[in-house]
């Protein structure tokens, strides 16, 4: 048995103790995942301190459903499964779940940009524009494309490092990827169009 | 013979960029797809697949145009992301979360439970 099937083990087993009311169990978990899902969070809301409410959002809604949750299957051919991590694609899509509530719950604040969006504004303007982008493009793609999305765009992680992080074929990643630029690219368009007017 | 040999014909763009994002372009149109367009901008090309985009973008003013649009996006979504800063605070989140529990002799419901799709 190699240290992946270990440590697999080892967080099946938390798993399992945690479905059965095991709280100590669970804070194991909550520990090997908290920043990862943090990070994740902050990058897709853009403060810290609405990450950390999510964050803690998104660990009671996982205790709460953790009995229904199934291990993935074993590595598929041509995937990057990684024995550990077990609980990863399944809490970021929790995650995003989440965080896309909210943000779809809050007021759009409609912004008129004070220059083409083309030219490149100050280093304000763009994070300004750039959060204004993100936030019109999520709202049009599904749970685990908004991961690859924020992961690759805002996180700026490699193809490789998203498809181990969730689970999923580097082919997969790749055409997630293509679609969140299709939706930026329109979300870009209408911001465009709105700057022009 | 096709103007743009080396790029198979199934890897042309039958659904990017939407009629939107293309200014009416026509869907058909040999152009570069988002995904193409993604992976060179994310250097996440096969070689070979990267030389032939790179000869597509050599005689296309449009996809320069798009490539163009997809750098400006990529920083800008860079730039929208927060700095670091200090990571969140393991002990004090790992006690919210554990403080809003159910009470321990209460474990988590629908134990036997198998859902298909379990994302809460």
């Amino acid at each position: 048995m190699g240290l992946s099937d270990i440590a697999s083990a080892d967080e099946l087993s938390q798993i399992h103790r945690a479905t059965t009311g095991d709280h100590a169990a669970f804070a194991a978990l909550v520990r090997r995942y908290e920043q990862r899902i943090h990070g994740y969070l902050r990058q897709m809301v853009g403060d810290a301190e609405t990450a950390s409410d999510l964050t803690q959002e998104t660990f009671l809604a996982a205790y709460r459903a953790l009995a229904r949750w199934q291990p993935p299957p074993e590595t598929a051919a041509g995937t990057t499964t990684r024995a550990t991590d077990l609980l990863s694609p399944w809490l970021y899509r929790i995650a995003t779940n989440r965080a896309l509530s909210l943000l779809r719950s809050q007021a759009t604040h409609s912004r008129t940009p004070q220059q083409p969006l083309t030219s490149g504004g100050s280093s304000l303007e763009d994070t300004v524009i750039g959060r204004e982008l993100l936030r019109a493009a999520l709202n049009t793609l599904d749970d685990d494309d908004t991961v690859c999305l924020v992961l690759h765009y805002v996180a700026g992680e490699r193809y490789g490092e998203i498809a181990t992080r969730l689970n999923l074929s580097s082919e997969a990643v790749r055409k997630r990827v293509g679609r969140a630029l299709t939706a930026l690219r329109r979300a870009y368009a209408a911001l465009e169009t709105e700057a022009q007017q | 013979m096709s103007e743009y040999p080396e790029i198979p014909q199934e890897s042309w763009p039958v659904a990017a960029p939407s009629p939107e994002a293309t200014n009416g372009a026509s869907p058909q149109s040999p152009h570069l797809t988002d995904e193409l367009l993604a992976g060179w901008a994310a250097n996440e090309l096969a070689d070979d697949e990267r030389g032939a985009v790179q000869r597509h973008l050599d005689t296309c003013a449009y996809c320069q145009s798009a490539l163009a649009e997809t750098q400006r996006i990529r920083a800008l979504a860079r730039a929208s992301a927060t700095s670091a800063g200090a990571p969140v605070a393991s002990a004090s989140l790992v006690e919210h979360v554990l403080a809003r529990l159910p009470d321990q002799s209460q474990p988590a419901r629908d134990i036997t439970a198998h859902a298909t799709d379990s994302t809460p």
